[in-house]
């Protein structure tokens, strides 16, 4: 059951969104899932990161964008290495796949935006969307994987998003 | 370390102050600083850091991997946070020399 606090609209919109996804998946996950799931996640946050590169004209926001990629283009560096290691081939499934659809509704709406319009539906769907991965990341992906080493970086992982989903709510109050 | 202020007069013991930064934490998470000292943020994570003080007059990008510093002047009290990760927060207490 999600606890969900009042959070203002654009966000709370996005954040229903991504949170049916995380409950989608109600089987236990394991490990080649799990990696699938979090380089997915990764993924889909260095495309919404090059589209804000690519229609914002905000500073803060361009900044911001470009951490994105910055760090989970290299967190899933970190991952790749990892699986070929272990030798894990990650495997597809309903959440991952669930993931992929919301982000191509989400970019579809976004790309039709301009201006601080863009902007501000951008980091609302940033807020959320970094909320969603780290709850998922908190209570399923990290309790339920069993090696040792993915299991640390998803938990270094969970740091670095963490902040990102800070430094997305900084961003949303300057642009009120 | 002897330090050189402007008219060619040496000041005593001007120093480097280390702030490790790793698993997403600045540590020593305070510090106490002289005026006139450097202060070296050494990144030891994978991802980019910021030390931005608070009020935002200053702030030093470390890149993953590298170390950046900055000479702190004024006698005071700083409080520090990294931009891209703000959960990370450290104070820099600095005291006239």
């Amino acid at each position: 059951m999600l606890n969900v606090k009042p959070i203002a609209g654009a966000v709370a919109a996005a954040f229903f969104a991504w949170s049916a996804l995380a409950l989608a998946q109600t089987a236990k996950l394991m490990d080649p899932q799990i990696a699938h799931i979090a380089y997915t996640a990764g993924v889909i946050d260095v495309d919404a990161a090059k589209l804000a590169l690519k229609k914002s004209k905000n500073r803060d926001v361009i900044a911001f964008a470009k951490n994105m990629v910055h760090d989970h283009e290299v967190v899933n560096q970190k991952a790749l290495a990892l699986v070929k290691k272990l030798k894990v081939i990650p495997e597809d499934n309903e959440t991952s796949k669930g993931l992929v659809q919301q982000a191509k509704a989400e970019q579809a709406d976004l790309t039709k935006l301009d201006g601080s319009a863009f902007d501000k539906s951008y980091v609302a769907n940033e807020v959320a969307y970094h909320k969603t991965v780290n709850r998922a990341l908190e209570t399923t992906l990290i309790p339920d994987s069993t090696n040792q080493q993915l299991k640390l970086l998803l938990s270094t992982g969970l740091k670095i998003f963490q902040g990102h989903e800070q430094h997305a709510e900084h961003l949303a109050e300057q642009l009120k | 370390m002897a330090a050189t202020v402007p008219g060619g007069m040496t000041t005593a013991s001007a120093k480097t102050v280390r702030i490790e930064v790793a698993d997403l934490a600045f540590e020593p998470k305070a510090a106490a600083v002289q005026a006139g000292d450097t202060v070296e943020w050494v990144n030891n994570d994978f991802v980019d850091h910021t030390a931005m003080e608070r009020r935002r007059r200053w702030e030093v990008i470390v890149p993953a991997g590298h170390a950046a510093r900055i000479v702190l002047r004024a006698a005071r009290t700083v409080d520090y946070y990294c931009r891209f990760h703000p959960q990370m927060t450290g104070t820099l207490r600095v005291k006239a020399r």
